[in-house]
């Protein structure tokens, strides 16, 4: 337990210099409140609706997947460090582990469950394609919409 | 009074608190500095230790005293808290990320084994003498503590992000969580070879057995392996080219857009911390820890000035590792963030199990001069990766073009 | 009970053990209390966080190494986040704070009393080992043996184990097919 009398003590120290850092500063900083620091920073824009994006299953999916991983790990430590000891056995006994894993990870493969594909919901780009083909701007609107970089074959 | 362990325990634990926030400090400064070699700039080199106070003498010291004066600036400043924010959260979240990557040096063999001759002031005993573990915490699980404090680091980022009450500060927290946690598992089993191959976790002993000149160390014989390590440490610690969780160019700061002064700072220290642990974490896995190079006769255990050599030797291994990744900072331009995923899930992942398979094999077939295999594996991995990589069916185009006035794909400009 | 414990430790490293444990349970014990009495989701989560920390501390302080580890690496990495992402996929605005009802808020306490007169009893038949400090240097809580156990008396939990995991991740695939059908087809829709 020694050990861990260190670590706690690294621990404790860790947060009383975060800790006293936070505090006396307090004493020290100035405090200048304005009512423009007090809203939302988006670039100078003021901002719309919530900061409560839809939250996107794949972020979900990929916590998923991770702890299938981690638990995994976590059960195949000990059979790493008892590795040495009993090679022929360890190898034997873990590969159905692994194999099993392992078909887990092929079919999560085939299935697409590891592609980052873009959600269904919002996909503005279509609905651009439309708006850029059918509303084509003439005339000094162009111009004005067009990208610098092909500014240069205007007369 | 103490035994040998305990009190050097202690005095790794004061000195190396220190010696961590200095470490820290200046490699802000050594990021900057590279950054302007990189693009042919002078850098910072104005500031010296006076502060512009007239009374201290004035000598610029080539710019050391930058660092001291941003801490400085950093606590003075305006301590800001938006009033929309969820209080409790915004302050834990910076400290939720400090302390793990803090901590997480506990179980960094610093200097190998000091025969400690034990400490008699006045007549007491304060520490006996015996042999002792240049360490903070000399643990059986060792190199799993490792995975287990970085596991917390998670928190400090998605806790922020959502406290803040900001959509960049939420959108950079999900992101760098999704990141972490992806990148967790290639890490996992790379430690995992090593544990297999060793048959040890503690991380005195993988350094004691790397101990041979260069021909010991890891990184020789298991390249493909280091370079795995090395990549998902980087996305772990949030570097480029995987700082999608704070890309200035879409999220601002990301998780850390709203917050300022020294809650920032803790952010940034956070950062710069995780960097030097991960260099410590490369270093003593693959780098051989404490061992000189070309030099194979070297004292598993001696006295202090033996520990002194053998910390320069590790720290020194440590600033080329921070300094290699500062200068990838500089050199590779950042991912998209379906391709940072796609990396871990379906390159780092397989072939780190795929390295796992071949150890167990080899470990278990007990062939001679195994360290020759392992590198063959390692290179016919590579090669195989190189082969066959561009051949495995793609899933569908992620990266749609987006016909926008202004975009490479705008009708108009094409047409 | 404090003072039983304290006789029982005379050396000095038994006060540190004791002074750790109390540090320890305090930290579990309060976030616990944090976490009940907090009405803001990602609070509680936060809170359920520090309270699996200190236990892991408390695991740690038994000599219990791996399990501690394991604990951090799975619990606190792996299953808290899932929970945090579980609560922002389905909850519409997790700024709302949840106030239970009178009837949940009664149904809680019954299952809490519940929970905690069985956990009482379990303790108390079990009866706590006489040298309970003695353990941590014990051989038997090393990795080592742990991995001996698994390959062998509990080689059977530990294969199945793979299963579960195996089924856990085609599972997962299934809803992900699932949802990337159901994109297709909303995507086809949108262009007709």
């Amino acid at each position: 337990m020694t050990p861990l009398l260190s670590i706690t003590l690294f621990l404790l120290v860790g947060l009383g210099f975060v800790l006293v850092n936070l505090t006396i500063g307090r004493f020290l900083r100035p405090r200048a409140p304005h009512p423009d620091k007090a809203s939302i920073y988006e670039c100078g824009e003021p901002s719309i609706g919530t900061n409560w994006v839809q939250f996107d299953l794949r972020f979900y999916m990929v916590a998923l997947f991770f702890l299938v991983f981690d638990v995994e790990l976590a059960l195949i430590y000990p059979w790493a460090v008892v590795f040495r000891d009993m090679p022929g056995v360890a190898l034997l006994l873990g590969l159905p582990f692994l194999g099993l894993i392992l078909i887990g990870y092929i079919y999560e493969w085939y299935s697409g469950s590891l592609e980052w594909v873009r959600s269904g919901i919002n996909r503005p780009d279509e609905a651009m394609a439309d708006d850029a083909s059918s509303q084509t701007p003439s005339g000094l609107a162009a111009l004005a919409r067009r990208d610098p970089e092909t500014l240069s074959d205007i007369p | 009074m103490f035994s040998a362990q305990v009190f050097v325990s202690m005095l790794v634990v004061t000195i190396a608190l220190h010696v961590i926030l200095g470490a820290v400090a200046y490699s802000v400064m050594l990021e900057r500095k590279i950054a302007s070699w990189v693009q042919n700039r002078i850098g910072p080199n104005r500031t010296g230790f006076d502060f512009g106070q007239p009374f201290l003498p004035k000598f610029h010291f080539w710019g050391l005293g930058q660092p001291l004066a941003d801490g400085l600036k950093l606590f003075l400043k305006e301590d800001y808290t938006p009033p929309n924010v969820d209080k409790v959260l915004f302050i834990i979240a910076p400290m939720l990320a400090v302390v793990p990557a803090l901590i997480a040096w506990a179980v960094i063999p610093w200097g190998g084994y000091w025969d400690f001759p034990g400490l008699t002031v006045f007549g007491t005993e304060i520490a006996q003498p015996g042999m002792a573990v240049v360490t903070v915490a000399p643990i059986n699980i060792g190199i799993l503590y490792f995975l287990a404090v970085g596991s917390l680091a998670v928190y400090g980022v998605v806790i922020g992000g959502y406290a803040s009450n900001n959509k960049y500060s939420f959108l950079g927290g999900l992101r760098a969580t999704a990141q972490m946690l992806s990148y967790e598992i290639p890490l996992g089993v790379s430690i995992l070879i090593i544990i297999l191959m060793f048959g040890t976790a503690r991380t005195d002993l993988i350094v004691l057995n790397q101990a041979q000149g260069i021909l010991g160390w890891n990184i020789v014989w298991m390249p493909l392996l280091a370079v795995i390590f090395f990549t998902s440490q980087l996305a772990e610690a949030n570097r480029t080219p995987f700082d999608l969780a704070e890309c200035e160019q879409e999220l601002v700061g990301g998780f850390h857009t709203e917050y300022s002064s020294m809650k920032f700072a803790l952010y940034f220290l956070a950062e710069y911390a995780h960097i030097v642990t991960g260099a410590a974490f490369f270093t003593l896995l693959f780098l051989g820890g404490w061992s000189i190079p070309f030099y194979v006769g070297q004292a598993a255990a001696g006295g202090l000035p033996l520990v002194l050599l053998n910390v320069g030797v590790f720290a020194f291994k440590m600033f080329l590792i921070v300094a290699l990744v500062m200068v990838i900072r500089w050199t590779i331009p950042r991912f998209r963030f379906d391709q940072l995923m796609q990396l871990a899930w379906r390159c780092l992942i397989p072939v780190s199990l795929i390295l796992l398979l071949a150890a167990a094999v080899l470990v278990a077939l007990k062939v001679p001069a195994i360290h020759w295999w392992m590198l063959g594996v390692n290179v016919l991995t590579f090669i195989g990766l190189v082969v066959i990589g561009p051949k495995v069916p793609k899933g569908p185009p992620v990266n749609r073009k987006i016909p926008l006035e202004g975009s490479r794909f705008s009708p108009l400009t094409t047409s | 009970m404090l003072l039983l414990h304290v006789q029982t430790v005379g050396s000095s490293e038994g006060w540190v053990t004791l002074v750790l444990f109390y540090l320890f349970a305090a930290l579990s014990g309060v976030s616990a209390w944090a976490l009940v009495l907090s009405p803001n989701i990602i609070r509680m989560a936060v809170y359920l966080m520090l309270t699996l920390a200190g236990v892991a501390g408390i695991y740690f302080l038994l000599g219990a190494e791996l399990l501690a580890a394991v604990q951090l690496i799975v619990y606190v990495g792996g299953v808290l986040i899932l929970i945090i992402f579980g609560v922002m996929l389905t909850s519409r605005n997790p700024y709302l704070n949840v106030a239970p009802r009178g009837g949940e808020m009664a149904l809680g306490l019954v299952l809490a009393t519940v929970l905690a007169v069985l956990l009482a009893v379990a303790v108390l038949a079990a009866g706590l080992p006489e040298a309970a400090a003695a353990a941590p240097d014990d051989d038997r809580y090393a990795v080592r043996w742990i991995g001996a156990l698994l390959l062998s008396r509990h080689l059977i939990a530990f294969e199945v184990a793979a299963v579960i995991l195996l089924i856990v991740m085609i599972g997962a695939g299934y809803l992900v097919r699932r949802r990337i059908k159901a994109n297709q087809a909303g995507a086809t829709e949108g262009r007709s």
